[in-house]
């Protein structure tokens, strides 16, 4: 029997099961009824299960290939691998042994200098008021009160910053005077982290105040660089 | 974790995560079980293992593991060992027919078995050798399952109408070699 482009796209539809019941019904009557035309659907089928064989038993090849790619490249790696971790692991312990070495050392020295800070008298501005306020929060340990002063601190700096004097001896007066407490709050903050094992931030700040004009330059120094 | 129904649903659709996620959840078993059961060759078995997939998805195709009673893996086992009775005739006398009738891998005698089989080698020879356009055509719809929009868009067809008239004309030209080899 000769199949029409119309027989193929009903015998899809009847195969990917897209026809409605009352074409199904009528289709399956024709296939019982019509030996040539049943023998046509069924050629039709089979030659589509080869369609589909082929491409599946491809796709199967190509996961099989994969698959003994990826298991040649792990047969080659474990010696590699192995050495690698070692290394790695080795290395992690170092740096980790230096880092935990120096976080004891730096806590060490920011207390020593917290203890040995001198104590702040407030000459009547805010910032400086502050300052006194921190230095008691460090003496007694209170580091969670001690940065929320230090935080306001520098807020108050930031806003006086900003306030514009009669005269320009007297602005430069007062700017000079917020440095000097800007770096005092800094070394403070700097002694802070290093006394509460925060290393990276310490040493941060530290390395700025040791290339500042900061009255705590030398002893930023000595502390960041001491081994 | 998939159930047995996910999978079927999958390879009823031709989705090749799940496919190819199922052939390599049971390969290792199925190879290990075969090799210490009947003593077979890697090559052999690997062989053995895809045609099995291969029957277990037309199997799917043809609805016949609609009344499953056991496990996918396990109907894949029975799928295998069936497809080794069918390679070795020694091997024949250990397995009952019964079993292999249970799990709807027969449906007919070893005679009518082994026509069909050779029928299907037959099909799968004229299939690899087709060309493109029809390879690509074929492909994206039979087993894509594309669109006839999509397949148009992609082979640069100037419409629909284009791609089902080529489709035609490639089934055609499979069909007539088909019965020009029986």
């Amino acid at each position: 029997m000769n199949t029409t482009e119309k027989d193929i796209e009903l015998f899809d539809s009847y195969m990917n099961g897209t026809m409605s019941d009352s074409d199904r019904a009528q289709f399956e009557e024709r296939l019982r009824g019509d030996e040539a035309y049943r023998k046509a659907f069924e050629l039709h089928s089979e030659v589509v299960l080869g369609i589909q064989r082929k491409e599946l038993k491809a796709m199967l090849q190509e996961q099989e290939k994969a698959g003994q790619e990826h298991a040649t490249t792990t047969k080659r790696r474990p010696l590699v691998i192995r050495i690698s971790s070692i290394l790695a692991l080795a290395a992690c312990l170092f740096i980790g042994i230096i880092i935990v070495h120096d976080a004891f050392r730096m806590a060490n020295l920011g207390g020593d200098y917290i203890a040995q800070l001198e104590q702040p008298v407030p000459r009547g501005s805010g910032v400086e008021e502050i300052l006194a306020l921190i230095y008691k929060d460090l003496q007694q340990g209170n580091y969670s009160n001690a940065q929320e002063n230090i935080d306001k601190a520098r807020q108050l700096i930031q806003e006086e910053q900003s306030i514009a004097y009669p005269t320009e001896e007297e602005t430069e007066y007062h700017q000079q005077m917020l440095k000097l407490d800007s770096d005092e709050l800094d070394w403070y903050q700097a002694l802070m982290y290093a006394k509460t094992h925060k290393i990276f931030k310490a040493k941060k700040l530290l390395k700025q105040i040791a290339k500042s004009e900061s009255s705590h330059k030398e002893e930023a120094k000595t502390l960041v660089e001491h081994k | 974790m998939m159930t047995d129904q996910q999978i079927i649903d999958g390879f009823r659709n031709n989705d090749r995560k799940i496919i190819n996620g199922f052939y390599a959840a049971n390969k290792g078993a199925f190879l290990n079980h075969f090799r210490n059961s009947y003593g077979k060759s890697d090559e052999y078995l690997l062989d053995l293992y895809q045609d099995a997939n291969v029957t277990l998805w037309e199997n799917i195709q043809k609805g016949k593991l609609g009344k499953m009673t056991s496990t996918l893996s396990t109907y894949l086992f029975a799928v295998g060992k069936y497809k080794m009775m069918a390679n070795d005739r020694k091997f024949k006398e250990m397995t009952t027919e019964v079993d292999l009738q249970n799990l709807n891998l027969i449906d007919s005698d070893a005679e009518e078995m082994e026509e069909k089989e050779e029928k299907e080698r037959k099909i799968d020879e004229i299939v690899n050798k087709m060309t493109y356009p029809c390879s690509d055509i074929l492909r994206m719809h039979y087993w894509e399952k594309l669109s006839g929009e999509e397949i148009a868009m992609q082979m640069k067809y100037a419409s629909t109408d284009a791609v089902k008239t080529q489709k035609y004309k490639c089934m055609q030209k499979l069909k007539q070699a088909v019965m020009a080899a029986f």
